[in-house]
C-alpha cells in the first residue's frame, strides 16, 4: 500500500519515481531449511534415487534433507551451503516454474500522465514567471509528495482541497505551454531551485499571516519559497 | 392593445428569469448537497480507518510471534495510509491539519519500518515497543475525537460544502469555524507526540542533513566569478545576484545572466556559499532539431564533468525527451558505484551544448567512504536470485536506503520475460534489498 512512498526515497538512486516491483517467483525461489511443499518432496525423491538421502519423503526441508543437499553439493562441486539456489536447482534438475508476465511490464507504466498533470499545474500557477520559477513550482509539488504532512501522490497534492487556487477555479484544466512541459520534466528529473521548499506564495496576494512564519529559502520572480 | 405589449413582454421576461433563477438555485443546491455528502462519506471512512489503525496496532503489540506482529503492522500501515488519504481529500486548510496528516503518515511509516524488522526476524527493542505504545495512544485519542466530531456532523453543525468556500480565504475565519470542530484540539495534542527516529522516509532525522561539502565561505562577488569560470562556454553576460538561498542544506547565491550578446536566453545559476560550487544551473533556450547521437551526447556530458574536476564519475542512465538528454552520473570508488553521489547533466541534442546541471546530491553526500569488503561472494549472491531470470551483468554498488543509510550490494541486471530488472542483493547478508524495473521507451532508458 505504501509502496509508492517508499519509492520516493530512491529518488537519489533513480531520480525518478521508483516503483519497487516484486517478481512473483514463488515457484522458483530458493529452497532452504524450513521450506515445505511439493517441490521439496520432488527434490527428496531425486536425492533418494541418487543415494544422497535416506529419510522420509515428507515434503519438509529438515536436518536430513539439509545434510543430503550438502552432500549433493559437495559431490557436484557446488558451494556447500545446504541451500538450493539457481545452480543447485539446475544441477538437481528441478524445473523452474516461474513464468514471466505475458506482455512487457513496462508497457503498462507511463510517466506521461505525471508530466502532464505537473505541467498543467505549473502553467496555471507560474505563467509569466522566469523559467527556474516554473521548475521551482514543480519542485514544490514533488517535495510535498515526499513530505509527511502532505498527500503521497502528485495527484493527491495537486487536487488537495484548499491547496492551489487554480485547482479551485478550474485554470488547471488549460493546456500547458511548452515551457511548462519542459519545466515539469526538469522538476521530475531532480532539479530543485527551491532547496526543498514545500510552500510558495505571492506576497502581493497572500493574506495569511501564518504563511510568513515559515522558513523562507529564496524568492524567484513573484513567488516566495519556504520550508516547513 | 399596443400599450399592453411592452409590459406584457417584460412580465414574461421577468417570469422566465425568475424560473431560470429557481432552476439555477436548485441546481446549485443539488451540487452543494452532492459535494457535502461526498465529503461526509470521506469523513466517515476517515474515522473507520483511524479506528482500525489503532486496533490493528494494539493487536500487533499483543501478538505472540513476530510473524503475527508483522501481519498486524502491515494492516496498521494500510489503515493509516487510507486514513491519511481520506483526510487530505477533505476541505480543511493545510495549517489546521498538517500535524494530523504527518502523524498518520509517520504512523504508517513507523509500522512499515518495524514490520520490515520483524520480517527479518529481529525482535523489537524495549524503546521501539514504547514508541508503538505511544503511537497507539495518540491514534486512540484521534479516533475518539473524530467520533465526537461525527456527532456534530450528524446534527448538521458542520457543513463541508461551506468549509470548502472558506478554506482558501481567511485562515482566521477558518480557525473561528474550526473551534466548533475538534480539529484544533487534535492539532494541539498532536504537537506533543515525540520525534520519531527510525529507518523510514518520514523519519525525523532525514530533514537535518549536514552537507559533506567543504571549503571557504565566499561572497556574492566571488560567486559571480566562480559561476563565470565554471560556465565559460555559456558566455554569460551581465551575470548578477538575484537573491540568496538560505535555510537549505546547501545555502548559496542565486544568479542570472544573459547568454551571448544581445537577446540570448536568461540563464539561472545557483552557487554554493561554501566552496563556490555550482549547485544547479538551467538554460531554458529553445532547442532545434536533434542532430546528435545519444552516445555522442553522453560523451559530451562526460567531458564537461571531467573539465569541472569531477573525476571518477560514470554515466548510469540517460533519458532523452524534447530535443534534450539528461545524463545521470554516479561516483565510482574502487570499482564500486556510489549511487548517492549523483550529478545530472543536460545536453541539447541540436548542437551538443550543455544546458543544465544539478549537483545537489553529490555536494550533499560526497566523501571518501570506508567501504567494507563484501562478506559474500558474487556467486553466492547470484544464488539468491530467482532461477527463472537471466543475468546480464553484475557489479558492486553502494545504494541509498531509507533512513539515510547506504548498503553495499551486488547489482544484477537481469532479464525476465520481455523486461529488464535491476536487482540488489545485500553483499553482507544476502538479502534482496530492492528490485527496479527498467522501462525501455523510445526516448531512452528509464529506471523505475
Amino acid at each position: 500500500m505504501k509502496k509508492p512512498i517508499c519509492i520516493l526515497l530512491s529518488m537519489l538512486l533513480t531520480v525518478l519515481f521508483v516503483f519497487s516491483l516484486y517478481i512473483d517467483g514463488t515457484q522458483a525461489q530458493t529452497l532452504a531449511w524450513g521450506s515445505q511443499g511439493d517441490e521439496v518432496r520432488l527434490m527428496q525423491t531425486k536425492l533418494k534415487d541418487w543415494g544422497f538421502y535416506d529419510g522420509p519423503i515428507s515434503g519438509t526441508f529438515g536436518e536430513l534433507t539439509f545434510e543430503a543437499v550438502k552432500k549433493f553439493q559437495r559431490h557436484n562441486g557446488l558451494t556447500v551451503d545446504g541451500v538450493v539456489g539457481p545452480q543447485t536447482r539446475a544441477a538437481l534438475g528441478l524445473p523452474s516454474k516461474s513464468k514471466p508476465p505475458a506482455d512487457s511490464v513496462s508497457r503498462g507504466v507511463s510517466r506521461s500522465d505525471d508530466v502532464n498533470l505537473l505541467a498543467r499545474t505549473i502553467h496555471a500557477e507560474a505563467k509569466g514567471e522566469p523559467y527556474e520559477g516554473m521548475v521551482a513550482v514543480g519542485a514544490v509539488i514533488l517535495n510535498r509528495v515526499k513530505h509527511p504532512a502532505f498527500p503521497n501522490t502528485i495527484a493527491g497534492v495537486v487536487y488537495q482541497p484548499c491547496a492551489f487556487e487554480p485547482v479551485k477555479n478550474g485554470a488547471i484544466n488549460q493546456a500547458p505551454s511548452d515551457q511548462a512541459f519542459k519545466a515539469a520534466r526538469d522538476a521530475l528529473n531532480g532539479w530543485d531551485p527551491t532547496g526543498g521548499a514545500i510552500y510558495f506564495w505571492n506576497p502581493a496576494t497572500a493574506t495569511s499571516k501564518w504563511i510568513w512564519t515559515r522558513r523562507i529559502t529564496l524568492t524567484i520572480g513573484r513567488h516566495v519559497f519556504a520550508l516547513e | 392593445m399596443r400599450r399592453y405589449l411592452l409590459p406584457g413582454v417584460l412580465a414574461i421576461a421577468l417570469l422566465a428569469t425568475a424560473g431560470w433563477a429557481v432552476y439555477q438555485r436548485n441546481q446549485s443546491r443539488e451540487y452543494h448537497t452532492y459535494l457535502d455528502l461526498q465529503f461526509q462519506r470521506q469523513f466517515y471512512e476517515l474515522i473507520g480507518h483511524v479506528e482500525n489503525a489503532q486496533v490493528d496496532l494494539s493487536k500487533a503489540m499483543v501478538s505472540g510471534s513476530s510473524k503475527d506482529m508483522t501481519k498486524y503492522l502491515y494492516d496498521t500501515l494500510q489503515q493509516a495510509y487510507l486514513a491519511q488519504e481520506k483526510l487530505t481529500q477533505l476541505p480543511f486548510h493545510h495549517a489546521t491539519i498538517r500535524k494530523t496528516e504527518k502523524f498518520l503518515n509517520q504512523l504508517g511509516d513507523y509500522s512499515t519500518a518495524m514490520a520490515n524488522k520483524s520480517i527479518e526476524g529481529i525482535t523489537l527493542s524495549e524503546s521501539e515497543f514504547g514508541t508503538l505504545r505511544e503511537l497507539q495512544t495518540y491514534a486512540n485519542f484521534l479516533a475518539r475525537e473524530l467520533i465526537e466530531m461525527q456527532q456534530q456532523v450528524v446534527s448538521g453543525g458542520i457543513n463541508f460544502g461551506d468549509l470548502r468556500r472558506e478554506g482558501n480565504r481567511d485562515l482566521e475565519r477558518v480557525n473561528e469555524q474550526m473551534k466548533n470542530f475538534r480539529l484544533i484540539n487534535i492539532e494541539e495534542r498532536m504537537q506533543e507526540y515525540p520525534e520519531l527516529i527510525y529507518d523510514g522516509p518520514f523519519s525525523e532525522h532525514i530533514k537535518d542533513i549536514k552537507p559533506r561539502l567543504s571549503g571557504k565561505e565566499i561572497s556574492s562577488d566571488e560567486a559571480i566569478i566562480a559561476a563565470k569560470n565554471a560556465l565559460k562556454d555559456q558566455e554569460l553576460q551581465d551575470l548578477r545576484l538575484v537573491g540568496k538561498i538560505e535555510n537549505t542544506t546547501i545555502p548559496g547565491y542565486y544568479l542570472r545572466g544573459t547568454q551571448g550578446r544581445g537577446n540570448g536566453p536568461e540563464v539561472s545559476v545557483a552557487v554554493s556559499r561554501v566552496g563556490g560550487r555550482i549547485i544547479w544551473f538551467l538554460n531554458p533556450r529553445d532547442i532545434k532539431e536533434s542532430k546528435l547521437e545519444k552516445e555522442e551526447a553522453k560523451r559530451i556530458a562526460e567531458d564537461f564533468l571531467k573539465q569541472k574536476g569531477y573525476n571518477d564519475m560514470v554515466a548510469t542512465y540517460t533519458m532523452a525527451a524534447e530535443g534534450q538528454m539528461v545524463v545521470n552520473f554516479a561516483y565510482k570508488q574502487e570499482d564500486i558505484i556510489v549511487y548517492s553521489d549523483l550529478i545530472k547533466v543536460k545536453v541539447a541534442l541540436d548542437n551538443g551544448e550543455i544546458i543544465g546541471m544539478e549537483a545537489e546530491g553529490y555536494l550533499t553526500t560526497h566523501h571518501k567512504r570506508d567501504i567494507k569488503k563484501p562478506t559474500i561472494t558474487e556467486e553466492a549472491a547470484r544464488e539468491k536470485l530467482n532461477s527463472a531470470v537471466e543475468v546480464e551483468y553484475s557489479r558492486l554498488a553502494l545504494i541509498p536506503m531509507p533512513g539515510n543509510k547506504e548498503i553495499l550490494s551486488y547489482e544484477f541486471k537481469v532479464k525476465f520475460g520481455k523486461d529488464h530488472y535491476l536487482i540488489y542483493i545485500d553483499a553482507e547478508t544476502g538479502e534482496q534489498r530492492r528490485i527496479l524495473l527498467m522501462i525501455q521507451q523510445e526516448d531512452g532508458t528509464l529506471v523505475i
